[in-house]
């Protein structure tokens, strides 16, 4: 398992623990999330701290897996799924993803998710999550 | 050596962009399961492949497809990028994108996913 894997099961394992200081711990200083591409991106770990604090007030995540991965330099192209719990709605959700994931010695620098989030008509306000 | 994969892709997508359809149908297994978008009913089989491309090239013009990054391992091919199109209203539609691709062992397509927002990102931003 590449340097990059590692560290991205790293994040993974801090996340099922809720383990936030773990998983901040596993981004560069001027790491990136673009949580739905298209939209303003986080650029910061204190703001990263924040949208997951916010996320976990409006859902559960109780699975991450990585079902497929192709790797190319210091890029992580992933395919997984999540299941969700949605707190609002009483309901527990598949949501089925991918991601691009960038790494600058051995810390992720880029994040980029892909999904459908029309699966979350009761979504919290993310776009103030940040 | 068997080519790249990222290689069979770009000669798909100059089948696509010569709209020869027989060329582009040529690419993929007879049960080839495709997920043009996941989150929506797959099409199952080539034929069925045949009537979507079929109904998306008349329904959609000026049709791009660019893969910013890929990545790939002996069986899938990984990408991420974008699409745009004009649409049947004429609004020109932008969906970035990333998608898994599997390949048979005699180099045929029998698995795509494709992950995005179907949503138009132009009306909701």
């Amino acid at each position: 398992m590449s340097e990059n894997m590692k560290t991205l099961e790293a994040m993974i394992a801090a996340s099922k623990r809720k383990d936030h200081d773990a998983f901040v711990d596993t981004l560069a200083d001027d790491f990136e999330y673009h949580w739905r591409v298209g939209t303003k991106p986080i650029r910061d770990k204190a703001t990263m701290r924040k949208f997951i604090r916010n996320y976990e007030q409006g859902f559960d995540q109780r699975e991450w897996t990585v079902l497929n991965w192709a790797e190319k330099g210091d890029t992580l192209l992933v395919e997984g799924v999540e299941k969700l719990y949605d707190r609002a709605r009483d309901v527990l959700i598949d949501n089925p993803f991918m991601q691009a994931i960038e790494f600058r010695e051995g810390k992720i620098c880029k994040l980029r998710d892909y999904y459908d989030s029309a699966r979350f008509p009761a979504a919290p306000n993310q776009e103030s999550a940040a | 050596m068997s080519e790249a994969k990222i290689d069979v892709i770009r000669r798909l997508q100059q089948a696509i962009a010569a709209k020869d359809k027989a060329g582009f149908l040529d690419f993929f297994a007879p049960e080839v399961e495709y997920h043009y978008h996941v989150g929506t009913r797959p099409l199952m089989g080539r034929d069925w492949v045949e009537k979507f491309i079929t109904k998306y090239w008349a329904d959609n013009s000026g049709s791009t497809w660019v893969i910013e990054r890929h990545a790939e391992t002996d069986t899938h091919l990984f990408t991420e990028g974008r699409e745009e199109y004009v649409n049947a209203s004429g609004q020109t539609v932008t969906h970035p994108y990333m998608g898994v691709i599997e390949f048979k062992p005699d180099g045929k397509i029998v698995s795509w996913r494709d992950y995005f927002q179907m949503a138009d990102p132009n009306a909701t931003h």
